[in-house]
């Protein structure tokens, strides 16, 4: 090797190195062949080591919450099994009503809504000291999961599917800066594009000044939106005010998930 | 250290990262081991290998946690770098000094992923929180950090010559 290369190797190896990466970053938005045979390969690779890993962690965190919650469970075995009567209840109720309201859609000539199933998964991965608010999950495209499936919990909407390996899938959630969802405010019908900031709190964006919108009013899904089913909750009004261009209404929200304690959630799988 | 043992470790870093740290961080902050792992590397092994362990470390980090690919390959090639130009300058077998290195080092990281989040992916993260999230994860690695060494360098040692540790136990 010629001493110039030799003397400077450090040097090139760091400059090569760095347009590789600076590469990666860049071509993101089209990810080529390279980029996702890349990623599902190492995917592939690591998914035991994460799911082992995971199922670990998950073990011994059921037995401490076993041991810290022994004199609790039987009474709140009672209160849920008596909730669970109520709820079956309750849902042959609301399966009659959607027989009732899918036949008078018919009737009308309604455009047929998209039907949904709900598929659980499993957290993996995820880097709490990452700036990116994102996860893996132990479904991919072998369970159908498709990029853009919408990703949900009992409390409401958590994010979205970023990337999709044969065995797992990144969500990117709520509160990640570059996710967005079409919503509208409950109790007035107000629209809006509720977004991520990067923290602990959404914003809802493009919503005109005197629009009647208030704190504490719940934020939904709407039917603009093609990932999930309107009236999905999203997040609650914590404060209103005017935004810096005075034209626009400056809406900070509290997500209804718990981005932080979340391992579980449901992808959701349009069935039709 | 052989290649192979380098490749585990990151291997192991990068999986504990991604799946323990959560479990045992204290108000959403946890130690970045990848990042130790690195500084390790560059700061006490030889000079390109830094590099290549910063960009592959990075890159499965990427990967692993489903963040965007290259996004934290840059980062710490970046802190490598710095670290395999400066090494010669750092006193490390002071744990005092081991801690202030780790310190320095991940703000140096923290301040990196601050500038090409709002740069290079158009992300507008504000100062307040940049600046409480870094600090907690500084702490967590300057704490953490100079013991991990110790362990690494002794487990090390051991591994290249037995007698070491029979020599210590002596």
């Amino acid at each position: 090797m010629p001493d110039f290369l030799w003397k400077w190797r450090r040097e090139i190896i760091f400059a090569l190195l760095v347009l590789v990466s600076l590469g990666m970053v860049l071509s993101l938005r089209q990810p080529g062949i390279f980029g996702r045979t890349l990623r599902q390969t190492v995917s592939l690779v690591v998914f035991p080591f994460q799911k082992a890993s995971s199922s670990l962690v998950r073990t011994a965190q059921g037995w401490v919450s076993f041991f810290t919650s022994l004199s609790s469970l039987r009474r709140e075995n009672q209160e849920l099994s008596s909730q669970v009567e109520k709820l079956s209840l309750r849902n042959q109720l609301l399966r009659e009503q959607a027989r009732e309201n899918e036949q008078l859609r018919t009737e009308l000539e309604y455009k047929r809504r998209t039907e949904w199933s709900f598929l659980p998964a499993e957290v993996i991965a995820r880097d709490p000291v990452s700036w990116l608010e994102r996860v893996v999950v132990d479904r991919g495209s072998t369970d159908g999961v498709t990029a853009g499936s919408g990703a949900i919990t009992p409390a409401g909407v958590a994010g979205r599917v970023q990337d999709v390996n044969p065995f797992s899938a990144t969500v990117m959630l709520m509160v990640d800066s570059q996710s967005s969802v079409a919503g509208w405010v409950e109790r007035s019908k107000v629209h809006g594009t509720v977004k991520g900031t990067g923290e602990d709190t959404l914003r809802m964006v493009y919503v005109a000044g005197g629009e009647d919108v208030r704190a504490g009013d719940r934020v939904v899904t709407s039917h603009l939106s093609t990932l999930f089913p309107a009236g999905l909750p999203i997040g609650d009004v914590v404060s209103v005010a005017p935004a810096e261009n005075g034209l626009m209404l400056d809406i900070r929200l509290k997500p209804c998930v718990d981005f932080k304690n979340q391992d579980r959630f449901l992808i959701l799988l349009p069935e039709n | 250290m052989s290649v192979v043992l380098i490749a585990l470790f990151t291997l192991l870093a990068v999986v504990l990262q991604t799946t323990w740290v959560h479990a045992l961080s204290i108000a959403g902050l946890g130690p970045d081991l990848v990042l130790l792992w690195v500084l390790y590397v560059a700061l006490r092994r030889q000079t390109t290998l830094g590099l290549w362990v910063a960009f592959s470390a990075g890159l499965l980090q990427d990967i692993a946690a489903g963040g965007r690919m290259g996004f934290n390959a840059f980062l710490l090639l970046g802190v490598a770098y710095v670290a395999l130009y400066l090494r010669r300058r750092f006193v490390q077998d002071n744990f005092i000094s081991q801690l202030l290195i780790v310190l320095g080092f991940t703000w140096l990281h923290q301040f990196l992923a601050l500038f090409w989040l709002n740069t290079l992916l158009g992300a507008s993260l504000p100062f307040g929180i940049w600046l409480g999230r870094a600090a907690g994860l500084s702490l967590f690695q300057a704490l953490l950090g100079p013991w991990l060494y110790l362990g690494l360098d002794q487990w090390l040692n051991l591994r290249e010559d037995p007698h070491a540790h029979h020599l210590r136990l002596n």
